[in-house]
């Protein structure tokens, strides 16, 4: 039975692999960007399963850089979770600010037709 | 892994696989929202079984709660209905099949490779307390928090700024009017 | 007594003059009097000089470490961030003539660059993936914003930002994902850490492999390389022209900062692994680069495959990855910004402000009707073609230098034969300029404000870096590469 974080990774590359197929044929431009997010969501299962298993932990230190001692272990993915949890926010934002815009010039939002993908 | 976590997690598993491929797969885009809302539940659900519980709680209130109450307003307020969401292009869906799996696998192969050394790796999981991360984001990582602001401040602004109703009909329709 | 022991304010006090200003001018932005307004650009370039002084300062304090091992505040960082902050503050001048004109009341871009300006430091300061991570973002973020206003072009800027959104966006995913393989690696998020860890041999091969390849992939969209290119030529050609100029430079060296912190600060020990894989990518750059660049018409095209082009001379210092690589990826950066930003500045001024298509003929009999900017477009596609007396050549002597002393010959023969191919498109258009008559109606172009003192200050950086008084500042590359 496998116990570090192997398991957690494949799961991770499922998901990613699912977002990775929406992202290249969702027409609709909303359905992309919940594509993009389940990509995101994909690799914070991996930052919290790395952080649980194989993390070498981080000095605590004060804000501004007084070393208290002690070693945090653990947590140094999460809070990269918790960054790329707050990117995925950002981004959501403002692609569908995007989105409401193109809608107002385009009277539509799918992507095909605006010819995204021309290689 | 215990028996019973093996078992927690192939079921949190399928229901997030599901979540995913019912999300791309649905025709009305809410429903692929709420397909999408299932996914990000299994994934705090996944997160408590790696006791990691802040990040549970983050995930639903962050990723299920506002992001995905931002996209269902966004498909109501441009009242979407029901679409083939899907590319007609049979040959690119194709390529990006074999590539999306094609990924996968190579990931996977990746953490079949194991190097000539492990890591040190802690038989248990590190304990865990919620303090911990606060101190970590307050102090060590303090830098990147106020970034992440910044960041956040950025995308605000950004969203206003491209949302908002042009000036331009406006100014164009005087200038036109003062050439006249 | 309160003591600050760590963080160093010197240090720091750079990030803090563009931060505060951004904040200024976006305040001023939304609630400022039509005066103050008014006065946005002087301010923006107000706090990048004062930014500037501090960055001197901390130049010449030479504390490396700061915020617990967050900011790596060494001769590259200070040498990349003097590249950003003259590329925002030319771009804030560009900005200020030529950004007002499109119809939308657009102030918000002094904020926008400001903080985009502050995303790029950061990453060329990061000593910690989450930094790395986080000032790219905040970079990206306010690009796609920027992307978006097109004022009376929104059709095609909506289109290029959405473009340019889910690509990016994409881009990010690759980006984390290998980090978290590093991570996964390593055990460790510092750059310090997963050195010494990878050089110890007690990082997990497979995810070391395969997180290094992902992080190419996503810094490889963010940079333009060939084959994760193909938006750059479409969000280049619909963004408006002032924000191409800084998407064609700033994000760009923002993105070869980063792969300088991951690949060598962070893995260098593992130089064997992703060495040939640039190598490979850095090559089919240069080719599709210049190769695509033959056949453009259309002038911001050309130039975004131009830019393409030269992503993939830079990629061959990052691949050689050895001192003589540092010193010409430094000296090329400065050297390109300079050099792109001109070119831009002479697109802005031929198109008369009005951000439409520009088609190559256009520029017919510029150097009848507008010297100054038919002459500093001849400088800027001269060097960019790398002849000789300009600094094009040398920044490109230290490159294909490095990548032959790194063992790749053929590589560093490919590169030259792409810069021979290069002098093909770029002399068309001073062909252009100098050989044939202006089109029917057109008219003189007065040059004036502070599109004139964009257009002089990045013909005199040129020529500061050609001449050989400007040697010294390949020194000085080579001092900060140390």
């Amino acid at each position: 039975m496998p116990s570090g974080a192997e398991p957690y990774l494949f799961l991770s590359a499922a998901l990613f692999a699912i977002g990775l197929y929406g992202v290249f044929t969702r027409k609709n431009a909303v359905g992309v960007l919940m594509s993009l997010e389940l990509l995101l969501n994909a690799v914070n299962i991996n930052l919290v399963a790395f952080s649980r298993t194989v993390d070498r932990g981080v000095d605590l230190v004060r804000l501004g850089g007084t070393e208290v001692g002690g070693v945090a272990l653990g947590v140094s993915g999460q809070v990269l979770a918790i960054m790329v949890i707050s990117v995925a926010a950002a981004e959501a934002a403002v692609g569908l600010a995007i989105v409401i815009s193109i809608y107002r010039t385009f009277r539509h939002i799918t992507v095909d037709d605006l010819d995204l993908l021309r290689w | 892994m215990s028996v019973g976590s093996l078992i927690a997690f192939c079921i949190l598993a399928l229901v997030a696989i599901f979540g995913a491929f019912r999300m791309l797969t649905s025709h009305h885009p809410v429903h692929s929202a709420l397909y999408l809302v299932l996914n990000f539940c299994a994934t705090a659900g996944i997160y408590l079984l790696l006791t990691a519980p802040f990040i549970a709680i983050v995930q639903i209130a962050v990723y299920a709660g506002a992001i995905m109450v931002l996209f269902l307003f966004i498909m109501m307020y441009l009242n979407l209905g029901f679409t083939r969401d899907i590319l007609d292009d049979k040959r690119r869906r194709w390529v990006t099949l074999v590539a999306a799996v094609l990924l996968g696998a190579l990931i996977w192969m990746g953490a079949a490779l194991h190097g000539a050394v492990t890591l040190p790796a802690n038989a248990l999981p590190p304990p865990y307390k919620v303090e911990e991360i606060g101190m970590v984001l307050f102090g060590t990582y303090a830098l990147p928090f106020e970034v992440a602001s910044i960041l956040l401040l950025v995308a605000m602004m950004g969203a206003v700024v491209i949302a908002r109703p042009q000036l331009r009909a406006e100014s164009d329709t005087k200038k036109e009017a003062a050439q006249r | 007594m309160y003591q600050v022991p760590d963080v160093h304010l010197l240090t720091f006090l750079p990030f803090v003059a563009v931060v505060l200003t951004g904040l200024v001018t976006m305040v001023l932005s939304a609630f400022g009097t039509e005066e103050q307004q008014a006065r946005l650009p002087r301010i923006g370039l107000l706090g990048l000089a004062v930014s500037g002084i501090a960055l001197l300062l901390a130049g010449t304090a030479r504390t490396n470490s700061s915020f617990g091992g967050m900011l790596n505040m060494d001769g590259t960082a200070v040498w990349f961030h003097i590249v950003f902050l003259i590329t925002t503050a030319l771009t804030v001048a560009l900005a200020a003539d030529h950004f007002k004109d499109l119809g939308a009341e657009h102030r918000e871009i002094y904020a926008l660059l400001l903080f985009a300006c502050m995303g790029m430091m950061l990453m060329a300061a990061a000593g910690n993936l989450v930094v790395l991570f986080i000032g790219l973002e905040t970079m990206s973020v306010a690009l796609y914003i920027m992307a978006a206003m097109g004022g009376r072009r929104q059709e095609s800027s909506n289109e290029a930002a959405l473009k340019y959104l889910l690509l990016g966006a994409f881009a990010t995913g690759f980006l984390v994902y290998g980090m978290a393989l590093l991570y996964g690696a390593t055990g460790s998020l510092a750059v310090a850490t997963i050195s010494d860890t990878v050089a110890a041999g007690s990082a997990h091969v497979g995810y070391l492999a395969i997180g290094l390849a992902l992080l190419t992939i996503g810094l490889g969209f963010k940079v333009a390389l060939v084959p994760f290119h193909m938006w750059a030529p479409d969000v280049y050609e619909g963004s408006p022209t002032v924000v191409t100029a800084f998407m064609a430079v700033g994000p760009k060296l923002a993105g070869f900062a980063a792969m300088w912190r991951i690949l060598h600060d962070a893995a260098l020990p593992a130089q064997q692994q992703w060495m040939p894989v640039l190598a490979v990518l850095a090559v089919v750059t240069m080719l599709v680069g210049n190769l695509a660049a033959l056949t453009q018409t259309n002038i911001k095209r050309l130039l975004a495959y131009s830019s393409i082009a030269h992503a993939g001379y830079i990629a061959l210092g990052v691949m050689a990855g050895n001192q003589t690589g540092l010193q010409g990826v430094l000296y090329y950066a400065a050297t390109y910004a300079f050099l792109s930003l001109a070119a831009f500045t002479v697109v802005l001024i031929a198109n008369g402000d009005t951000n439409e298509q520009l088609h190559i003929d256009e520029l017919r009999g510029l150097g009848k009707r507008a010297p100054l900017a038919a002459a500093s477009l001849t400088v800027a596609l001269v060097g960019m073609a790398g002849i000789p007396p300009l600094s094009g050549f040398l920044g490109k002597y230290l490159l294909f230098s490095a990548a032959v002393q790194s063992g790749h010959v053929a590589v560093a023969a490919i590169g030259v034969l792409c810069s021979v191919i290069s002098v093909y498109y770029y002399f068309r258009l001073i062909v252009l300029m100098y050989m044939q008559p202006p089109v029917e109606g057109a008219q003189q172009i007065e040059i004036t404000g502070y599109t004139k003192c964009a257009l002089v200050a990045t013909l005199v950086g040129t020529i500061i870096l050609s001449l050989p008084i400007g040697w010294p500042i390949v020194l000085m590359a080579g001092w900060c590469a140390v």
